[in-house]
């Protein structure tokens, strides 16, 4: 860990990030954007398979994760540059290494809803005839997401 | 400005600004209310705009509910954070431009709502234009308040 947080300080990208005052906020800026594009699109589809917004056919909704994986890409390249500009900020961090394995597990929470879920929603079923735990992933979904914003928020503030 | 120093003092004010935990926990808060505000509101605007056409507009009128929710919690968790920091936060220029972007990125949003989501289901030329203008008003909401830690 040692090793590698020496040789992120080493790079010219760290040495670029650090020496221009602008750029830090201005990836703090769209990383906020891109959780918003993320946390937004997320409420439509788990909301809307947990019952809400019946009028909206589930097959349809799923137009609108485009945004949730335009934010997350947002949100990984300016992520992975605020670990390159600041590793010892980052990485020994409790709050933050909590929020990576959070953001793996919702990852998992993607993949399963793709190999086990999508099809069925394909196939124009919704609600109760969705098996393999429709609701119980889309719970899962809006808390692992909502808890990822609140551990990323809390960095600064815990000491390891 | 004797009653900024009189918030700072209160219990609430000196919980946010003082006590090991109060601080990042309403900023939690705060964040997670502008995901959900800010979000949503940004979901609505961009189907007025065309994505997800296969979706009917009016469909969406539910959400504006869970938009409204996120509202109440960063008004209240913004409360309390003003209530840390009065003396300075009431002269920062970023929290000033915030707070209009904030107020007309919430009146666009209601508006759209009111006209559009809740309208006949067409999409007028003034609904994209409502919509164009609540986005533009998030942005500077999001990029002021974001800023408000460096004006001061």
């Amino acid at each position: 860990m040692d090793r590698l947080i020496d040789w992120l300080n080493s790079t010219a990208l760290n040495n670029y990030i650090m020496s221009e005052a602008w750029l830090w906020p201005t990836l703090e800026i769209f990383h906020f954007f891109g959780l918003c594009l993320l946390l937004g699109s997320v409420i439509i589809f788990d909301l809307r398979a947990l019952g809400v917004a019946r009028a909206v056919p589930l097959i349809r909704v799923e137009t609108f994760m485009i945004s949730a994986v335009f934010g997350f890409v947002i949100n990984l390249i300016t992520g992975i540059l605020f670990i390159i500009g600041d590793p010892d900020r980052y990485l020994p961090n409790i709050a933050f290494r909590i929020k990576m394995i959070l953001i793996v597990i919702a990852g998992l929470n993607v993949v399963y809803y793709m190999w086990r879920l999508r099809p069925q929603v394909q196939q124009g079923l919704e609600g109760k005839d969705l098996s393999g735990g429709a609701r119980y992933v889309a719970v899962l979904s809006l808390i692992l997401w909502t808890c990822v914003i609140v551990f990323g928020r809390i960095i600064p503030y815990v000491e390891y | 400005m004797e009653i900024l120093w009189w918030i700072e003092d209160s219990k609430l004010g000196m919980l946010v600004s003082s006590s090991e935990w109060g601080y990042p926990i309403v900023l939690s808060l705060h964040a997670v209310g502008m995901a959900v505000l800010v979000g949503v509101s940004l979901m609505l605007a961009m189907r007025v705009l065309g994505l997800g056409k296969v979706i009917p507009v009016t469909a969406l009128g539910p959400y504006w509910s869970v938009a409204v929710g996120g509202f109440v919690v960063n008004l209240l968790s913004g409360a309390a954070l003003f209530m840390g920091s009065a003396s300075t936060l009431f002269f920062n220029t970023a929290f000033h431009i915030k707070l209009i972007g904030v107020v007309i990125g919430l009146a666009l949003t209601w508006w759209l709502v009111k006209i559009c989501v809740r309208g006949t289901g067409e999409v007028s030329t003034t609904h994209r234009g409502i919509a164009g203008g609540s986005v533009a008003a998030w942005a500077a909401a999001l990029i002021a308040g974001r800023l408000i830690g460096y004006f001061s």
